[in-house]
């Protein structure tokens, strides 16, 4: 086991997944939760590579960049949203904001 | 190629124009020309609606054909032509629905011809566009690009349709909710890639098939491509709002503007079933006879979305979050129809698909019609969490209505409000004589034609449970009387039912109450749409050459 195999690459991307879907569930800052689904992308984007570059097409690779695009989008409109809700309460606390309940 | 290229796509092209246009013309400083851009929004909806009408061919919509682009990643067969007119003519209602000019109408300050109007109606266009790429995509890559376009502009509509604090958390919530599900989806893609190399999900299908023992047999799943379709369903859940990927629904879309909410509960919804119907047919190799952990995954979590979606329909306070847990509830009904879809007795039988995609049309309809009622009447002002924010307390909060008192009484004093709301209630019920009756009927017949007898008798239970609190609205409205408050001068609501900005509205219930009733007394009408529906219920056509299955055959 001295060779990097696809499996290294695996077990990177699915521990960012784990980590950001743990973080995400247990974290209470909006931009901490931010930061987590962020992860699980990034987790996702290395599996992508490594299966493009095992089956030795592009295909991994052309969909990373659409993953990253969706990602870059996400923030931009993440980032707006967290600078509105913490001009009206000063904080990123997502427990602050519970004014919807059933 | 050009040219070919234009005839495939050209309804998301002019949508995305359109869109475009709308953006630029939204930054106008001319209150007349930001009012244009919901005439442009209408209009570009109607012209890609009777434009793809009069584009089919002869009694089906494209006569049993397949048309591709020349890598495959576009693939428009019947199916996608039925979704793509049905979001089209649902989305003129929506955009009707959303009409600027009258605020309290609307309950959404922005719609006042205020400073977001093109914005809105472009983001609304490129949502709707988004679900007409998932119904032509052909590659994971289009249809995971599909799903997110019709879902990132819903988040941005949400936050800035009304200027309430409820509103933005709304906005939040369902942003960061569906970030996390556009994660799990994502990572089931990346491992459906993983295990095939492949993107095409047509060439996924026949790696699938090929692992079959024979014809007619279930595709052999590996570990690993069993864990990314149960991902990627989970995915789809989310945006289909089913138990347990659902906890969003009610806070959402109490929070959202009327006419966003009537939006949410339709557009993101058919995008994930479009996607989800997609990968099951992959799934099954090219046809329907699917592994059978997928069609147990489908009947538990049909079962579990209508039992938790009328129980807690029952519990609410809010008559927008009736209609969300209403909205949950109807979802599991049409996994019922996938259930049925997938279900091995009798193996490739469309039944159950055909009997989902005219729920989906009825569903359509009658749900523009139940919230368009609602946009009609005002609220009572000091409703809790409803502080304006943003307008520096100066403007009351402007909202349509929201709680059953605001509804109480006003069947009795706007009688044409109050028959529309009943039929749209008795519609989404399932009674006689509305299209949701026949939508529940085609559901149950092809479970019954499966053998599912235990989950067709968990579906009607849930139908009679639905009943209580629909018709506790339809109720509300005629037997109780209006709450004698003495509201402040300045809170006063005008009587939006006769102001002049409503005119559009109005058309737009009673285009979709007329829907309702067409396709549930017109037995020509019926017909039409069943048998449209059932021409539509097929994904893909299977090539011939690596796997002759029947529908292949009978055609």
């Amino acid at each position: 086991m001295t060779e990097l195999a696809l499996q290294h690459y695996l077990g990177v991307g699915a521990i960012l997944f784990v980590i950001g879907l743990i973080g995400f569930m247990t974290r209470r800052n909006l931009i901490v939760m931010f930061l987590c689904t962020e992860l699980m992308f990034q987790g996702v984007a290395i599996n992508l590579i490594a299966f493009g570059r095992y089956h030795q097409n592009l295909a991994g690779q052309a969909f990373t960049v659409f993953v990253l695009v969706i990602a870059a989008a996400e923030a931009s409109l993440a980032l707006g949203l967290v600078v509105l809700l913490f001009r009206q309460k000063n904080t990123l606390d997502a427990d602050a904001w519970r004014e919807l309940r059933g | 190629m050009m040219d070919s290229l234009v005839r495939l796509l050209w309804p998301e092209m002019v949508l995305t124009v359109a869109a475009c246009v709308l953006f630029l013309l939204g930054v106008s400083r001319r209150a007349a020309v930001r009012r244009l851009t919901a005439v442009l929004a209408v209009l570009t909806l109607a012209g890609v609606f009777f434009g793809l009408l009069a584009s089919g061919a002869g009694g089906s919509l494209m006569g049993g054909q397949v048309v591709s682009d020349p890598w495959n990643s576009v693939r428009i067969v019947e199916f996608g032509y039925y979704i793509k007119i049905l979001v089209a003519g649902v989305g003129i209602l929506l955009a009707l629905l959303a009409w600027p000019g009258n605020r309290q109408a609307t309950g959404n300050s922005a719609m006042d011809v205020g400073q977001d109007t093109g914005e809105f109606f472009g983001l609304m266009l490129l949502s709707l566009m988004g679900v007409f790429l998932v119904a032509s995509s052909n590659d994971m890559i289009l249809m995971f690009l599909g799903i997110e376009l019709a879902s990132i502009p819903t988040y941005i509509m949400v936050a800035i349709s009304r200027p309430l604090a409820v509103a933005q958390e709304a906005g939040v919530k369902y942003f960061f909710l569906g970030a996390m599900a556009a994660a799990l989806m994502l990572f089931g893609f990346s491992y459906l890639y993983g295990t095939t190399g492949l993107t095409d999900l047509h060439r996924i299908g026949q790696v699938f098939a090929a692992s079959a023992g024979g014809i007619g047999q279930a595709p052999v799943l590996s570990p690993w491509q069993v864990l990314a379709v149960v991902m990627l369903m989970m995915g789809f859940a989310f945006k289909m709002a089913v138990v347990p990927l659902h906890f969003y629904a009610g806070d959402v879309y109490q929070g959202a503007a009327t006419p966003v909410t009537a939006l949410l509960s339709f557009v993101p919804k058919i995008s994930g079933f479009v996607a989800m119907i997609k990968i099951l047919f992959v799934v099954g190799g090219g046809s329907w006879v699917v592994p059978q952990f997928v069609t147990q995954i489908l009947i538990v979590l049909s079962v579990l979305t209508m039992c938790v979606g009328n129980v807690l329909g029952l519990l609410q306070f809010n008559i927008k979050r009736v209609l969300a847990y209403s909205s949950i509830a109807h979802s599991g009904y049409m996994l019922v129809g996938l259930a049925a879809l997938t279900s091995p007795r009798i193996a490739g039988s469309d039944e159950g698909l055909s009997a989902v995609l005219f729920y989906l049309a009825g569903y359509g309809i009658m749900n523009a019609a139940a919230f368009g009622v609602l946009m009609l009447l005002p609220a009572r002002p000091g409703i809790a969490g409803m502080g304006g924010v943003g307008a520096g307390g100066k403007m009351p909060p402007a909202t349509s209505a929201e709680t059953f008192e605001d509804i109480a009484g006003q069947g009795r004093k706007h009688v044409a409000l109050g028959l529309a709301m009943a039929v749209a209630c008795f519609s989404l019920i399932g009674l006689p004589l509305t299209v949701g009756f026949f939508g529940k009927l085609y559901l149950i017949r092809a479970a019954l034609n499966q053998g599912l007898i235990a989950l067709v008798v968990i579906t009607v239970i849930n139908a009679a449970v639905s009943a209580a609190y629909y018709l506790r609205i339809v109720a509300t409205m005629f037997l109780r009387s209006e709450p004698q408050t003495q509201w402040p001068q300045a809170a006063q609501p005008a009587d939006d039912c006769d102001g002049r900005g409503t005119l559009p509205i109005k058309l737009a219930v009673g285009l979709s109450v007329f829907g309702v009733l067409l396709f549930g007394l017109v037995v020509p009408a019926i017909e039409l749409l069943s048998t449209q529906s059932r021409s539509a219920a097929r994904v893909d056509i299977p090539s011939s050459v690596e796997q002759p299955t029947a529908s292949a055959m009978a055609r």
